[in-house]
């Protein structure tokens, strides 16, 4: 075979693979869809009738500990305690672990919540840095609070402070940033009521973006779209991810990721399992891929839950260098976590989620952005030596975007058709066009940014990175 | 002649061609979804503003008949009502807004809003829902006749406990609760039916928010061979604070060797010991 021939070759099993994957991501993206419409619908349907605060007529409802983790949050601790004190349920506790904080955290807690230095003993279960102090409050009022003063540990060194702390066998594991649903909780704990034949070991639900929204004491008001542009983009990313996403894959029982923002477990298998690692910092969707392992090694019948209420609302980066950090580090946690867990690839013993969940990850989370970038480098050099027509490059870019856009457009028509928050035709406008403009904007960033992380991985970065926020009390 | 028009048809189009139709089908994919959304926010807003409307011409009518002792007769005195009341969407309004008054109030007021759904024909409307193909319209009949208190509908109710959905099961026992109280437990000492906690946990709303009173024998649920239902007896029995019964709830301690039984007895009585 000749240099000429060879090249030829190269180019035509390029153009294929390159087709097959774009093919591949589209055909899977629609699928994802058809299956999420399809089980919305039926949960809407079933769930239409339900009367949450029946549960709170059950003394025996499940009890859980709200696990908050906090990192020098001191500028808006108080009103977040406040907000997961007023959670409508009965059986519930609210654990707050102040990792090692530099700022005034601590100080404030003790003076808003009336705090004194309890008797409690720390017995770890899982092993964390050290605790310095555990906190209760002098004020009945304040009695489900627990304050845990820890050595600076990490996120998941601080979520297993908390675990070993509860003496609840479920524990809701959040950001203490987040504003929460009044009845999230009444919502997480109803799968535990209902199942009898399988243990519910998890629970997931989705996160919203609350930039611009209006939060009053820790309770949102309003929802609206977000008047920063990128946080707008995200809101888009959003309801693409846990619409048309999470919900078929929990449908299918393939879910490998909880949002580390919320989610609810069953403390004793989260403990036999481990608890979180804590040299990941994809420590969300380790915990949940290792505790599913852990009862299929087990041969144990078990089921992971998804709720696509809207229980959950954060703050999204609103500048480039925040959003670069946070997606650099999911791409180092989507790295670890499936490198740590490899053996599931392909292994019929997993099933759905070594058969399928397992690859689907593998490339179209982590290898796309690597493929896309390579692709599209690879494209124009064959472009500029004239092997492929510019013609051809530019309208398979545009069916690509095209494709890009619609896939919002459905995200968008499912929310309306479901869940409605967005409540104006200026907030569909505004989101609109977030969705045309983000393929061009905001997709080659996140690309960027995932290889970005995968550098980061190679070179042994292993931090956090900061994540600023602005705090829903300006915005109130 | 099929299969030769298709060779020349690929034969004939180009590879560009292919990406142009694509292209435009998901353009026109994208268009579609965009106005489908656009129409649905409009439609649900029109929705929502005739919505208000009516709650405010229902809630005008409602208390002049509730507080101004207007009759019946008086309600076609109102513009469009008649008109109005052939309308699904202000049916459903009026039947919302008819069973909200019915919980706020009681005695005289609340027999008076009962017929008020009869005499609108808002019964009979909930009644033709009971036998509707879709679930979701019969677990709507069958809860806005039980929160009316409208008995007729009992034997229907009763009927649809062996419906196929577990949605109208469940709806259908807690229309029967409702309409004549916990008695109708008893019709299932021997059967296999369970109650898991989430229904359990909706009896015993119903049971709090409608203030139903204890039969005088729920002890004998205690010997119920169906263990979810001589669960929810425990339940019943400290809630209405059943002081007589305590002796049977430890005879039961002692007897029986289901550990869920075992763990809610003593929940119940400890629960019992802290609020004496």
């Amino acid at each position: 075979m000749d240099m000429s021939s060879s090249l030829d070759f190269f180019i035509l099993i390029f153009n294929y693979l390159i087709l097959f994957f774009a093919g591949f991501v589209m055909l899977s993206y629609i699928i994802l869809a058809i299956i999420s419409g399809v089980s919305l619908k039926a949960y809407l349907k079933k769930n239409r009738f339900v009367n949450y605060n029946a549960l709170l007529s059950l003394e025996s409802a499940p009890r859980v500990s709200l696990i908050a983790p906090a990192y020098n949050e001191g500028r808006t601790i108080e009103e977040n305690v406040r907000s997961l004190l007023a959670i409508n349920y009965n059986n519930y506790d609210v654990i707050v672990v102040n990792d090692g904080s530099k700022d005034n955290s601590i100080p404030v807690l003790i003076k808003a919540f009336e705090l004194v230095r309890s008797s409690i003993k720390y017995q770890p279960e899982i092993a964390t840095k050290q605790v310095k102090d555990i906190y209760i409050s002098s004020n009945p009022a304040f009695s489900k609070l627990v304050v845990v003063d820890k050595h600076n540990g990490g996120k998941a060194d601080a979520l297993n402070t908390g675990i070993n702390i509860s003496r609840n066998p479920y524990v809701v594991c959040i950001d203490v940033d987040c504003i929460m649903d009044k009845d999230v909780l009444l919502k997480l704990a109803k799968p535990f009521l209902e199942q009898s034949d399988k243990k519910v070991i998890a629970t997931g639900g989705v996160v919203r973006i609350a930039n611009s929204c209006i939060i009053k004491s820790g309770k949102l008001i309003e929802v609206k779209a977000p008047g920063n542009f990128l946080a707008r983009i995200q809101v888009i990313e959003y309801l693409r991810a846990f619409i048309l996403g999470r919900m078929a894959w929990s449908k299918l029982d393939g879910l490998l990721i909880i949002s580390g923002a919320f989610g609810m477990f069953d403390r004793e298998i989260a403990i036999k399992s481990g608890g979180y690692d804590t040299t990941t910092v994809g420590e969300d969707m380790e915990l949940i891929v290792r505790m599913r392992r852990f009862m299929i090694d087990r041969k144990k019948e078990y089921v992971v839950q998804y709720i696509p209420d809207p229980l959950c609302w954060t703050e999204a980066p609103e500048n480039y260098k925040i959003l670069g950090k946070q997606r650099s580090r999911w791409m180092r946690g989507t790295i670890e976590t499936l490198w740590t867990h490899r053996k599931m690839m392909f292994n019929p013993k997993y099933k759905t989620l070594g058969l399928l969940s397992y690859p689907y990850w593998l490339f179209a989370e982590y290898y796309a952005p690597i493929i896309e970038f390579t692709g599209i480098l690879i494209t124009i050099i064959l472009v500029a030596m004239g092997i492929i027509s510019w013609k051809f490059f530019l309208l398979f870019l545009l069916l690509v975007y095209i494709f890009a856009v619609m896939f919002s457009m459905i995200a968008l028509y499912t929310e309306e058709a479901t869940f409605k928050r967005y409540e104006t035709i200026r907030d569909l406008k505004k989101l609109s066009i977030a969705a045309i403009i983000e393929p061009i904007v905001f997709h080659p960033f996140t690309v960027y940014a995932a290889l970005k992380g995968n550098w980061e991985k190679i070179s042994g970065n292993k931090g956090w990175g900061e994540m600023t926020r602005t705090g829903f009390d300006k915005k109130t | 002649m099929i299969l030769s028009f298709s060779a020349y048809f690929i034969q004939a189009i180009h590879p560009l061609d292919i990406l142009l139709l694509a292209i435009s089908m998901v353009f026109l994919s994208a268009v579609l979804f965009f106005l489908m959304t656009l129409f649905k926010k409009m439609r649900r807003l029109k929705e929502l503003n005739l919505k208000k409307l009516y709650q405010e011409e229902i809630d005008e009518i409602l208390f002049a008949f509730l507080f101004e002792n207007k009759k019946n007769e008086n309600t076609f005195s109102f513009p469009h009502f008649t008109k109005n009341l052939l309308n699904p969407l202000y049916k459903r309004v009026a039947i919302k807004s008819i069973i909200s008054l019915h919980h706020n109030y009681s005695g005289e007021y609340s027999a008076r809003l009962e017929q008020i759904y009869s005499d609108w024909g808002l019964a009979n409307y909930s009644m033709k829902k009971l036998n509707a193909s879709k679930w979701t319209f019969v677990v709507e009949g069958i809860r806005d006749l039980s929160s009316m208190n409208y008995v007729k509908a009992y034997q229907k109710i009763q009927y649809l406990r062996n419906h196929k959905n577990e949605m109208v099961q469940t709806e259908a026992l807690l229309g029967m609760i409702k309409l004549k109280g916990l008695q109708e437990l008893f019709k299932f000492s021997n059967s296999n039916l369970y109650l898991n906690d989430w229904i359990q946990s909706n009896i015993l709303f119903l049971v709090k928010k409608y203030k139903i009173p204890a039969p005088p024998n729920l002890k004998l649920l205690l010997q119920s061979k169906n263990e979810s239902l001589v669960l929810l007896a425990i339940r019943l029995i400290t809630h209405y604070k059943m002081t007589p019964q305590y002796d049977a709830l430890f005879t039961l301690y002692q007897k029986t060797e289901s550990l869920q039984l075992k763990k809610e007895i003593n929940l119940e009585l400890n629960k019992l010991e802290k609020t004496e």
